[in-house]
Order: structure tokens, then C-alpha cells, then sequence
């Protein structure tokens, strides 16, 4: 049997069973609350594991087994950063107090509960303006890297590629909401974690064993099997942190805290979202080993579609191109919803609060049209600039991550830890941090380090500088927000 | 030089790490589960 028909076969299957899945949650999406954080009801191994497929993008998945391929085995090193802070602390740290914070507020999205937590609707807007903007960018990457994987697997046009997966992943958004992206992103997280056993499993085995691969690494350069190796402390260490502290400011993965049902969610989900996300050793472990195997690769980006075609059979190619789209459209679905979100919640209703005009005839059903036609736009939109990709892949997703988390991360960490933080300091710190993240990378990084980094830091320093500045938030916000009655 | 499992020594620090976290985020589901059976966030 050819490879096009295996292909064809186990994606068309793929696509039936996300469409169908995206139907029957449709049925289950009442109200806003339902469409935009699943009405509140989401248990530990849906949230978990969705959050992983959320975090881990087909970027990840090529872009990590090419940084294997250059770097060799220090890379692992990211997956580690992955696992620590980017599951395990950020679920102990920020998972409880995000939950129990908007649960008080009554906050569905980042930007509501920013507005909110500083009782200030510039904050609001300034956010969801930043994440309607630089989400849509993420996305593109999102559908570069899908429409990438079926042109050099199936031989599919690069247009044609982009607007099948894209089609599919709209059409189960936009029917079932925020409980279509979960439950079809937990199913995408098992089908991900098994092609990336699948081709870590064959790739040694066909190399000889991990020994074998050290060995031969070694003979290329020892720098591949050293840690900074060839890479050096600077870019290693940058990098780790982008991928993993940035989470802590990432909105398709923080909401996934709103949705929870109960505590016990939080503490069984800590747990598998750190045993899901040690899938990351995996594309930079195999990236590594197909240096081995194929050491005169032009491109380290075709490392991985290059070593499924060589080292698995048409079937093993097409479970491995299903968990390679799995992990993208798990992805652009959880930011379709963001970006669904922030037109809807924060955007087009000025001074309007999250939910406050639920019970009036017929908004439930007006809420969750406004979030369907929205998330249709907001992918439509993202379709029609993949379509013409303004630059690499890693460089746009690594561009959109840094100016989000530079607005962010800070206004949303010390929101649930620091009382004394106040709007004036929140503006100024996500106006400063992405002014500072946009400047350094059209400066085109001096230093060699990359925007996230000042961007991060400078919002840091402002969001405190100018809280102890200014007056104090008035003690009803604190006492509402820390639950103090 | 190989360290444990055939990895280099710095490669298998970076696995120690991750199965470190396994650890911390059991230990931490563990330490609230217990101290906060029956509390208010429930």
C-alpha cells in the first residue's frame, strides 16, 4: 500500500473524530461561561492534558527536533525547563490563587481579570488589544508549521495544507467552544505523546542505542554531547527561559485555571500535566539522534519529516503526521478561543463585566453566537496571513510569546500574590515591558539576547517602581479580590 | 564520558530534573490534599 493512502486514511479518520467531537460538546455549550472556560466544570485529566497539547505546538515538535539536530544533547536541557517551570511551578504556583482569583472576580478571561484585579478598564483593554494582536501572529506560526509538516510528508501544497487543517480545527471551535478544545486537545495530547514514543523508539533502534549516538555525536563534535556544547550558556539559557517562564504569561494556558471544577482538579492535575509535559524530552532527544542518522541535512528543520519517511514504515509516517497536527491544532484551537474571547469579553463590550448580563432573554444564546462568529474571524483572519508567512516559524512564535508575556506575565503573577500592586503600576508595566520587548527585536536583538528577556525584566521594575509610587488600591478591591470579608 | 542509562553526565542532570519535578508536584498534591480536605475551596 502506498504512503498517500496510509496518510489519507488515518487523517481523514483524525478529522471525522474532531468534527464529531466538536458537534457533541456544541450540544453542551449554553452560555458564555460554557463557550469560553466550560462553564466552570472541567476535571484533572482533561485539564491537564489539554494543557499540555496547548503548550506544546507542532512548532515544538519540528522546531525542537531541529534544535536537537544542531545542538545535540544539551537541548534536553529546554525539555527539563519545560517540565519544572513551565508545568510543575507554574501549576503549584500560580494554578490555586488564578483559580480561587477568578472565581471572586468572576473574571472568564486575562484581560477581565486584569481590569478587575486593578479595578481599571485601560488594563483591560491595553491586554486584550495585545493578545488579540500577537495571538493571531502565534497562530500563523501555528499554521506555518502544519501547513510545513503535510508539504514535506504528503507531498501537499503548502495553501492547500494550511486551509485543510484549518477548516477542520474552525468547524469544531466554533461548534463546541472552549469544552471542544479541551476534550478534543486531551485526545490530541495522547495521540501526540504516542508518535513522539513512536519515533524516539524507531530512531534509536535504528541508530544503535543511545550509546551508539553518543559515540558518533561525539565524533562530529564533542560539543553535542557537553552541556553548553556548541550552543553556549547565552543561547541555551534564553531560550529556556522564552519556552517556559513565558507560560506564566500565556493566556491559551492560564485560562485552563479558570476552568478547573474543584481543588482536587488543581492537585491530581499538577501531576499529569508534569508527567504529560515530560513529552518534551522527546523531539529534542530524537532531533539529536537523527543527526546520526542523517548527518548531511541541509536544513535541521526537515531533521524530523525527514527521519519519520526513513526510519518508520507509511503507517508509523501517518500516526506520527496525525500527532504532528495533533499538536498544532490543539494549539490554534486554544488560541482561537483567546482571541474569541478577548473581541467578545473585553473588546466589544466596554464596561460590560464577565457574565453580569447572563440572565437577561436570550444573551446566553447571544454570547455564545458573538464567541462562534468571533472565533470564525479570528482563524479566517490567521488562514489568510499563513497563506503569505511574513517570516521563519520559530521567529514569529518566539516574537509573539515574548510581547505577550512581556504585557503579561507581571500585572497576572503579582495580581494574585502582592496587594500593594496598583493600576497605575500594571499599565505602565505592560505599556513599558512590550514598548521594551517590540524595541529590542526590531533592534534585532543587540547582545544576542532575545526580547522576552528585557522585555520581561523591564516590566518587572516599572510594575514595582511605580506600585510603591502611587496610592495604594482601595482596600474593598484587595478584600474582594483576596476573598477578605 | 557516558554517565548512567548511556546518556552524558550533563544530559542525565537534565532528566534528573524532570523526574525531580514528578516528585515535587506528587509531594505538593499530597502536602494540600491533606491540609486541605474539607476547607473552604473545595
Amino acid at each position: 500500500m502506498s504512503s498517500g493512502v496510509a496518510y489519507a486514511t488515518v487523517l481523514a479518520l483524525y478529522a471525522a473524530v474532531l468534527i464529531v467531537a466538536g458537534v457533541w460538546t456544541g450540544r453542551r455549550t449554553r452560555s458564555a461561561s460554557d463557550f469560553y472556560i466550560g462553564g466552570r466544570q472541567v476535571g484533572p485529566w482533561v485539564t491537564a492534558f489539554s494543557f499540555v497539547a496547548a503548550y506544546f505546538s507542532s512548532v515544538v515538535i519540528v522546531g525542537g527536533g531541529a534544535f536537537g539536530y544542531r545542538f545535540g544533547m544539551s537541548t534536553v536541557w529546554i525539555a527539563a525547563s519545560n517540565v519544572f517551570i513551565g508545568c510543575t511551578l507554574a501549576w503549584i504556583v500560580l494554578g490555586r490563587r488564578l483559580w480561587q482569583f477568578s472565581r471572586r472576580l468572576d473574571a472568564m478571561t486575562i484581560p477581565g481579570f486584569i481590569g478587575k484585579r486593578y479595578g481599571s478598564r485601560e488594563a483591560q483593554l491595553f491586554s486584550a488589544v495585545i493578545i488579540f494582536l500577537f495571538m493571531i501572529v502565534y497562530n500563523v506560526s501555528v499554521l506555518q508549521g502544519m501547513g510545513r509538516i503535510l508539504e514535506g510528508l504528503m507531498g501537499m501544497p503548502y495553501a492547500q495544507g494550511i486551509l485543510v487543517s484549518g477548516a477542520v480545527i474552525l468547524i469544531y471551535v466554533a461548534f463546541g467552544g472552549y469544552l471542544a478544545v479541551v476534550w478534543t486537545s486531551f485526545l490530541q495530547a495522547w495521540v501526540m505523546l504516542f508518535a513522539l514514543i513512536l519515533l524516539a523508539v524507531a530512531a534509536l533502534s535504528a541508530a544503535g542505542g543511545i550509546h551508539a549516538v553518543n559515540a558518533r555525536l561525539a565524533a562530529v563534535d564533542p560539543g553535542l554531547v557537553s552541556t553548553p556544547g556548541v550552543w553556549g550558556w547565552q543561547g541555551l539559557v534564553s531560550y529556556c527561559l522564552i519556552v517556559s517562564l513565558g507560560v506564566w504569561g500565556m493566556p491559551q494556558l492560564l485560562v485552563r485555571f479558570y476552568s478547573m471544577e474543584n481543588a482536587r482538579v488543581l492537585r491530581l492535575g499538577t501531576v499529569l500535566a508534569t508527567l504529560g509535559g515530560a513529552m518534551a524530552v522527546l523531539p529534542y532527544l530524537t532531533g539529536a539522534v537523527s543527526r546520526t542518522l542523517l548527518p548531511a541535512l541541509e536544513n535541521p528543520d526537515l531533521a524530523i519529516p525527514t527521519l519519520t519517511k526513513t526510519v518508520l514504515n507509511p503507517w508509523g509516517g501517518a500516526v506520527f503526521l496525525a500527532g504532528v497536527l495533533a499538536a498544532g491544532m490543539s494549539t490554534f484551537a486554544s488560541v482561537l478561543i483567546i482571541v474569541s474571547a478577548a473581541i467578545v469579553r473585553d473588546l466589544r463590550r466596554p464596561g460590560a463585566s464577565d457574565g453580569t448580563d447572563a440572565t437577561a432573554p436570550g444573551a446566553a444564546a447571544r454570547d455564545v453566537r458573538a464567541g462562534r462568529l468571533a472565533s470564525l474571524a479570528a482563524g479566517l483572519v490567521s488562514l489568510a496571513v499563513a497563506l503569505r508567512p511574513p517570516a521563519l516559524i520559530l521567529v514569529v512564535t518566539a516574537f509573539s510569546w515574548a510581547v505577550i508575556a512581556s504585557a503579561c506575565l507581571w500585572p497576572t503573577v503579582l495580581g494574585v500574590y502582592w496587594k500593594r500592586g496598583t493600576r497605575e503600576g500594571a499599565v505602565c508595566s505592560m505599556v513599558a515591558g512590550t514598548a521594551t520587548a517590540l524595541g529590542w527585536m526590531l533592534a534585532k536583538s543587540p547582545l544576542g539576547i532575545h526580547g522576552f528577556i528585557p522585555g520581561v525584566a523591564v516590566a518587572l521594575v516599572v510594575f514595582v517602581i511605580v506600585s510603591l509610587a502611587t496610592k495604594p488600591p482601595a482596600r474593598e478591591l484587595v478584600a474582594r479580590a483576596w476573598g477578605e470579608s | 564520558m557516558a554517565g548512567p542509562l548511556g546518556f552524558p553526565w550533563s544530559t542525565f542532570a537534565a532528566l534528573v530534573v524532570v523526574v525531580a519535578s514528578v516528585v515535587l508536584a506528587v509531594v505538593y498534591a499530597l502536602v494540600t490534599g491533606r491540609g486541605r480536605r474539607g476547607g473552604d475551596d473545595e
